[in-house]
């Protein structure tokens, strides 16, 4: 299946890229996801995603990931990404990625 | 709700609209009266908890805002490119696409160059609603955004401590039950504060049913004027009189809940001689002392059947003590004879107080409600602007609410209660939920927050690309270098890669919101282009380049203001409320509402994506109410989405905009909760010491540096720049208070609220204590300046009064203004904030409060 990943406001502003595509594979989490998300862009994306660094990780509150048009938590995480998307026929996973960023 | 007339003449419309007031951020529900398409009258709406029909001066006076004849009806460009204070900018009138174009075109730019070139600025008095202005920065790419003084001045320090030990953003006495509320520099109930009016009438019940109250303030106000004692202390010294309280009840009086604090703070979990916690070396989780076992065991371990309060043990070859023993042993060094010194509260006092507190708690006890047991501790100890105002704010906040956690009045029945911390939602669709949680050693986070950022765990803290550091230090909500006078010499050390170069406005008037005006004055000319929507042209309106008509609360749809829960929403039992905003008359002029205005500025920019995004995140939209990122939206269908994903399709903004609020039961488990969740709050912030370290590497490798006592895992009373001010010309202490015609609003341009005000005599008037006055020569009624040790000086009449503490020199409101367009307001009352100092050596280097205290002398 192929992944197609947007990130929106200010994560985009940080990581200076709008869009990615990546391929995956059935059975992939979001979690394996997120971790060759961080491979690609590092700290500054992991930031942002995670509320810590340091294990156990959870996502940040108000930095939303929409999988196919759903929200999701920390209780997804390791669960599998669905390997089509919505649109019927559609093989691409369309994930968004969407900061709030906090005042001054 | 419509009424309409029926007396055999033509038809006439006279209905009353449910709606929401927006004068504070308060918020609270209305009825408006309108006939024949005119507003004629506001009152409080009954079928609301948010008020329960009660309503207070400043909201009936909404109606002189609505039809204030000098409101801003057109867009308005300036002609004069110098930008002063006090210049005419020489306004001439515009069309709306004049001037969205010429937005446009200026944003499109500075977002190809580096979107964090915007800065986005909103108020207070309008949040949570202005809040939704961060979603266009959010879709625009900018983390510049800020309450222009907001938190600064009201919160960083409260709102931190308050999410990280109550999972809200303030708290109030459990009105229903408490027996003893101590209040430290707080008007909760008393005319100020999130959701104003149902706590004045809680606590006005309270009072009625025998809550005993006593208010430690340096001026006999509000809250002080009503309570049972009013304890005046020297200004922002709080903390020392607090933990001198902890000392007389742990040391001297031995009150302390240990069940409570066994189970639910960290008061058990060892520390080793180094401060840090002593862990389990294969799950690195604190570890306490067992005494059934006479083992040190994971704090969660259910083996651990009795974790030591007391005593020393030894772990891994090293001596650790509980985490309560050395709280204990800190507030040693706060005997009341030594607190007597630091505050002029008598030593004798602090200890009654503390012993009345302690007795008040009834620990041990417990209480029958809806046949559910619960913990009973009716006494509760609360913080606000009066108390948190100060450099040490961190210390403060949290020095106070060490008094409800050592006797556990924290979120039980008749203590200390967050701002609704828990609620599992309406029953037809269990929306909105939120619940705290445990995260990291156990201890708690809150299960919904006002900021993209939690205060627990605090995030890493990082070098900073945003204007105000907020990444540096991550206990933070807002920054004073948004508007500092040293800002620049910041960014230059710490090599922000941009400079703000557009200023996007939403009815902040940051000339007088946040300190001096001369500082914020040269910031805001460090802007190439302002925008600003407004009501009314102000002192702010100096600075910008465009302004644009903006539609008053009375003009406007907002489908949440009173959400979240934890900020303006009534605490306690009772009942859940969820009120719209919505027009009670239609715009007139060429008005328009800015939320209409962004949302389509953002499509027209092409940011349609990114904002549809943003509002699902602000919204919490997914699902069939998932707002398309392909599509666009009017605001209406925006709230008319929100409104079905919290309430289902039977309750869409149709029906709300006839029924005006939604209402459901609270329940005991979501009021009184402490007990049904599994979480722990810190009595010992050790995280403070990690953190502290981080970001003492940071910010040093810059020449930044702080006191490393700010980052101590407990409590100290630490000096304000005023306290070490060693000229002896200067010998008071000024302080603003809030008066409550005037508390969170743009209402001194109000005439019926300035009419209230002139029959006021503190309103407009500098108190001073009356035997201070007389050692000076001083009378009533004469003129004064007021200068501070850093050269800065307002002027203004003096009331003479016994009500204010010998050393304290108080000042209400933020009034003073100057601007030839406020003609009711222009110079009536006292500016209190050109006292003020805005930088860094005035900023708590943990939260980034700002020091609201200045140093003064009196002269004639």
């Amino acid at each position: 299946m192929s992944i197609r990943v947007q990130f929106m406001g200010p994560l985009a502003t940080t990581l200076r890229a709008r869009e990615t595509e990546l391929a995956g594979e059935a059975g992939l989490t979001l979690r394996q996801l997120l971790d060759r998300l961080e491979t690609c862009y590092g700290p500054e994306f992991t930031q942002r995603i995670y509320r810590t660094l340091a294990p156990p990780r959870r996502l940040q509150m108000h930095t939303r990931i929409f999988v196919n048009g759903n929200a999701v938590d920390d209780a997804m995480l390791d669960a599998p990404l669905p390997t089509a998307g919505v649109e019927p026929g559609s093989s691409e996973v369309l994930i968004y990625f969407m900061p709030g960023a906090s005042g001054g | 709700m419509g009424t309409p007339a029926g007396n055999g003449q033509a038809a006439q419309e006279d209905r009353w609209i449910p709606s929401a007031c927006t004068i504070c951020y308060g918020g609270c529900s209305i009825l408006a009266h309108r006939v024949n398409g005119t507003l004629v009258k506001i009152e409080g709406n009954p079928a609301s908890p948010v008020g329960n029909g009660r309503i207070c001066a400043k909201g009936l006076s909404g109606i002189m805002i609505l039809y204030d004849p000098n409101r801003v009806n057109y867009p308005l460009r300036r002609t004069n490119p110098r930008k002063g204070i006090g210049i005419d900018p020489g306004w001439k009138r515009i069309t709306w696409e004049e001037a969205l174009e010429e937005i446009q075109v200026r944003m499109e730019k500075l977002r190809a160059e580096d979107p964090r070139q915007l800065m986005i600025q909103v108020t207070t008095t309008l949040a949570p609603s202005s809040l939704l202005f961060f979603t266009f920065g959010w879709a625009f790419g900018t983390p510049n955004m800020w309450v222009a003084g907001g938190g600064i001045h009201c919160g960083n320090g409260a709102h931190a401590v308050g999410g990280i030990m109550h999972a809200s953003w303030s708290l109030v006495p459990d009105f229903k039950h408490c027996t003893y509320a101590l209040y430290f520099g707080a008007s909760k109930g008393h005319g100020a504060g999130h959701a104003a009016t149902p706590n004045m009438e809680q606590a006005a019940d309270a009072r009625a049913r025998g809550m005993r109250m006593v208010v430690v303030d340096p001026i006999c106000n509000f809250a002080a004027s009503k309570a049972n004692e009013w304890v005046p202390i020297r200004v922002g010294t709080d903390a020392a009189m607090a933990l001198a309280m902890v000392n007389c009840l742990l040391n001297e009086l031995g009150i302390w809940d240990a069940d409570y604090l066994k189970t639910k703070t960290n008061g058990p979990y060892l520390v080793r001689p180094d401060g840090t916690h002593a862990r389990d070396p294969e799950s690195g989780k604190p570890l306490v002392w067992d005494a059934a076992t006479g083992a040190a065991r994971a704090y969660d371990d259910p083996a651990a059947k009795d974790p030591a309060l007391l005593g020393t043990y030894e772990v891994a070859g090293e001596a650790c003590r509980p985490a309560f023993e050395l709280l204990k042993e800190h507030v040693k060094r706060y005997a009341p004879e030594r607190a007597e010194r630091i505050t002029g509260v008598q030593a004798a006092t602090i200890r009654r107080l503390a012993r009345e507190f302690g007795e008040a708690a009834r620990v041990g006890s417990t209480i029958v409600l809806d046949g559910v047991r619960l913990p009973y501790r009716p006494a509760a100890a609360i913080y606000f602007r009066g108390a948190q105002g100060h450099k040490n704010s961190s210390h403060i906040c949290f020095a106070i609410d060490l008094l409800n956690q050592v006797v556990g009045a924290a979120d039980v029945v008749g203590g200390a209660l967050g701002f609704n911390p828990v609620c599992h939602g309406h029953p037809e669709t269990g929306r909105p939920r939120y619940v705290p949680r445990a995260e990291r050693d156990g201890l708690m986070t809150p299960g919904t927050w006002m900021l993209p950022h939690l205060p627990y765990p605090p995030a890493e803290p990082r070098h900073p690309d945003s204007m105000g550091f907020i990444e540096l230090f991550p206990l933070s909500h807002v920054s004073p270098l948004m508007a500092s006078a040293d800002q620049e010499q910041w960014w230059q050390r710490f090599e922000l890669p941009y400079r703000p170069k557009m200023l996007l406005n939403y009815g902040a008037n940051s000339l007088m919101s946040v300190g001096n005006k001369d500082t914020v004055a040269e910031t805001l000319g460090r802007f190439d282009f302002v925008v600003s929507f407004d009501l009314f042209l102000n002192e702010f309106s100096d600075f910008a380049d465009i302004i644009l008509p903006d539609a008053s609360y009375l003009e406007v749809l907002d489908p949440r203001p009173n959400f979240p829960f934890i900020f303006n929403h009534p605490a306690g039992p009772g009942t859940w409320g969820w009120p719209i905003r919505q027009p009670v008359v239609p715009l007139t002029h060429e008005r328009r509402s800015a939320r209409e205005v962004l949302l389509g500025l953002a499509y027209r920019m092409g940011l349609g994506p990114e904002m549809n995004m943003a509002l699902n995140v602000f919204y919490g939209l997914d699902g069939p109410q998932m707002l398309d990122p392909k599509k666009a939206y009017t605001f209406e269908e925006v709230a008319d989405r929100e409104l079905q994903h919290k309430f289902g399709p039977t309750h869409d903004l149709a029906w709300f905009k006839e029924h005006g609020v939604i209402t459901w039961p609270k329940t005991m488990e979501e009021v009184y909760w402490r007990p049904f969740v599994d979480v722990r709050v810190p009595i010992y912030w050790e995280f403070m010491l990690g953190l502290g370290e981080k970001i003492r590497r940071i910010a040093a490798s810059r020449g930044m540096t702080f006191d490393p006592a700010y980052y101590s895992p407990l409590p100290e009373w630490l000096p304000c720049p005023s306290h070490e001010v060693e000229d002896a010309a200067y010998d008071l202490y000024a302080f603003y208070y809030r008066d409550v015609l005037h508390t969170n609003g743009f209402t001194m341009e109000n005439p019926w609220l300035d009419e209230a005000s002139r029959m006021d005599p503190y309103s407009y008037r500098i108190a001073l204590n009356t035997e201070t006055a007389r050692r000076r020569g001083i009378r009533d009624g004469d003129t004064v300046w007021v200068e501070s040790a850093t050269g800065r000086r307002v002027s203004g009449r003096v009331k003479l009064t016994e009500g204010i503490h010998p050393e304290g020199v108080g000042i209400a409101a933020c009034a003073g203004h100057w601007s030839r367009h406020q003609p009711v307001a222009r110079g009536k009352g006292v500016f209190f904030n050109e006292l003020l100092e805005v930088d860094y050596e005035h900023t708590n280097p943990v939260n980034l409060n700002l020091d609201l205290c200045a140093k003064v002398r009196v002269v004639p």
